[in-house]
């Protein structure tokens, strides 16, 4: 076992409830939590000591979230972000996501997602270290080293961009990815949604058991897609530790 | 029943034909017919009456056409009538007549003051109805209002007082409770605030869609893949429910924001879901159709009264459920409405034909095909 310490979390929001809720079922969790009630305190918080994953309300007063990704990411921050948006603002998380969040909540959520995407962003940190050769997720397996994609028990012939798209999804699993995202990872530049759309139908006719019911690659209505992860899904108790730095 | 004492409020429609009443500026060529018409009638009625009036007195009777057309077309026409007025009274009744000039300057005296109290009264005429539509829309916009509060006082509140009922009585003497009691008043308190998510998310999306600020995004939508995710959002609604969906797989991509649509399908289950028993099945059909695609979504509940069938998509409109209770904020189809018609499709209600149960059916356009993709599927 390597030597683990708790995993440090910075949440940014400057309504006290939600700050109090999230410290409860956080640190029940084993985490740290720190926390930052404007933009400028976390912004600052992280100059003086980087936490491993922060979570970010879009709708702050003075300095916004997106400002805040923006400026972590100018200075050359990795860390993982999770932004946390209202309902009606999807073309916010579209800008929060494609300015170098990692991935999003909508406010309500419950505390299940949230430990979801932590561990989803904070698996996709460590797997950018090594990748894994062989995913497998319910009755889907990828194999990146083969190139061999089975479902069901049945190996399946995808097109080469099928493959490329499933790759991309497979690298980031767990993780949403946005419509620009992938078109930019698999064609190279924008291209007309419409194509991504028609690939992913294809794919799903290949990979699911159900394609109106798709239960491998998840619909983020007006953001993208996730692929869904066994080891990411939201599971009560599961907590990740995070290997001492 | 609040419900169908409110069902009575009108859509957003009747507020637009009064807001271009108000409107000065849209005053067609109509408006200045009438009021000539207005005029000429003064003019045969006047021509009937100057054996009986002295030629000055003769102004009363346009006065009284002018009144008429201020009240009836606003102020613009009213001085049109005005004119038309001082032209027809000092050609056919002041001498002299069928010419333009006046000599007599009692005449000239007379003329000068009709045409002033011409325009005030157009003036006040035209200030009187206009106060008088204000005055209308303020009373349409106090039962929405009073509408509103009622929606959001009952359906808002009911869900609030079981949530914070199970919550005081968790930590009061949380070692009274069994542990299915325990279990069974989270589980209640979760659906609770989760139904109470939903009705502010309607509440939001009536606002959004009567302030004109839904704008869809132009874009194109998967409707296999539409449907999918408002099934896995309505899942815990439909608590079980037998789905049977058909979506054929070649399916054109449909011209439509995804999201504005995903909220129509799942208003749709959502509305399946309150108004049929547990356990009866919801069908999904999606096929191509002139205008584009067509989806229906049918379920086995008691349908919808056939007098009813439009007024599902009015705000405020809700059926009775079975037990008489109240179910719903009466947005959801009202919403549902608001959304396809923005994204230039059309929805419309009936019953089913081969059993009771109500079917809604929602055409969308296709999108214009993209270009086959050069790599090829």
């Amino acid at each position: 076992m390597p030597a683990s310490r708790p995993l440090r979390l910075l949440v940014v929001d400057d309504e006290p409830a939600i700050r109090r809720f999230l410290k409860t079922s956080l640190v029940a969790e084993g985490h740290a939590m720190v926390e930052a009630d404007c933009g400028e305190a976390a912004l600052d918080q992280m100059k003086r000591q980087p936490a491993d994953v922060v979570i970010l309300d879009l709708g702050l007063a003075g300095l916004d979230g997106f400002e805040v990704i923006r400026r972590l990411r100018e200075r050359g921050s990795t860390v993982p972000v999770i932004v946390l948006s209202s309902r009606t603002d999807e073309g916010g998380k579209v800008e929060a996501l494609d300015l170098g969040a990692d991935d999003y909540l909508t406010k309500p959520f419950g505390v299940g997602e949230l430990h979801a995407r932590i561990r989803a962003a904070l698996r996709h940190r460590l797997q950018q270290r090594g990748e894994r050769p062989v995913f497998r997720s319910g009755d889907l397996t990828v194999d990146l080293v083969r190139r061999l994609v089975s479902a069901r028990g049945c190996e399946l012939r995808l097109s080469p961009r099928e493959y490329d798209i499933l790759r991309l999804l497979v690298a980031h699993a767990g993780k949403v990815l946005t419509h620009r995202f992938i078109m930019r990872e698999v064609w190279g530049g924008e291209t007309d949604v419409q194509y991504l759309r028609i690939y992913i139908r294809s794919l799903r006719q290949k990979i699911e058991a159900e394609p109106e019911r798709p239960r491998h690659i998840l619909t983020e209505t007006g953001v993208g897609y996730r692929l869904r992860s066994a080891d990411t899904d939201a599971a009560p108790g599961s907590a990740i530790e995070w290997p001492a730095g | 029943m609040v419900g169908h004492s409110l069902a009575e409020t009108r859509g957003p429609a009747r507020g637009l034909r009064n807001a271009v009443l108000l409107e000065p500026a849209s005053v067609s060529w109509k408006a200045y017919l009438g009021s000539a018409a207005v005029v000429l009638l003064a003019a045969a009625v006047a021509f009937c009456l100057q054996q009986l009036l002295a030629s000055t007195n003769v102004a009363l009777v346009f006065l009284t056409a002018v009144m008429a057309s201020a009240i009836l077309h606003g102020l613009k026409p009213s001085l049109f009538a005005s004119l038309l007025s001082v032209f027809v009274y000092n050609f056919f009744f002041l001498p002299p007549l069928y010419v333009t000039t006046l000599a007599d300057p009692e005449n000239i005296v007379a003329m000068f003051f009709f045409v002033i109290v011409a325009v005030i009264v157009s003036d006040l005429a035209e200030r009187m109805r206009r106060q008088t539509v204000a005055a209308r829309m303020a009373a349409e916009t106090d039962r929405l209002r009073s509408a509103l509060l009622a929606s959001i006082s009952h359906d808002l509140r009911t869900p609030l007082a079981s949530i914070l009922g199970s919550v005081t009585s968790l930590s009061a003497r949380p070692e009274a409770l069994g542990e299915t009691a325990r279990r069974e008043m989270l589980a209640t308190i979760q659906e609770q605030a989760e139904l109470l998510n939903r009705y502010i998310g309607n509440l939001l999306d009536m606002t959004r869609l009567e302030s004109g600020a839904i704008l869809p995004h132009a874009g194109s939508a998967d409707l296999c893949e539409v449907v999918g995710s408002a099934l896995a959002r309505a899942a815990p609604m439909l608590d079980g429910r037998p789905l049977d969906v058909r979506i054929p797989p070649d399916l054109p991509l449909l011209e439509a924001d995804e999201v504005l649509l995903e909220q129509v399908i799942f208003n749709l289950l959502d509305n399946a879901a309150k108004y049929t028993p547990s356990g009866s099945a919801v069908r999904l059909r999606a096929r191509r159709c002139a205008k584009g695609v067509e989806l229906e979504v049918a379920d086995e509940g008691d349908g919808i009264p056939p007098s009813d069938l439009e007024r599902v998509f009015e705000k405020f409109y809700r059926a009775q459920a079975a037990d008489r209770r109240r179910v719903g904020t009466g947005l959801g189809l009202a919403i549902c409405r608001g959304f396809v018609e923005a994204m230039g499709g059309s929805i419309r209600a009936r019953n089913r034909t081969d059993r009771p149960g109500a079917v809604f059916t929602v055409v969308l356009p296709a999108a214009a095909p993209a270009a086959v993709p050069q790599d090829g599927l």
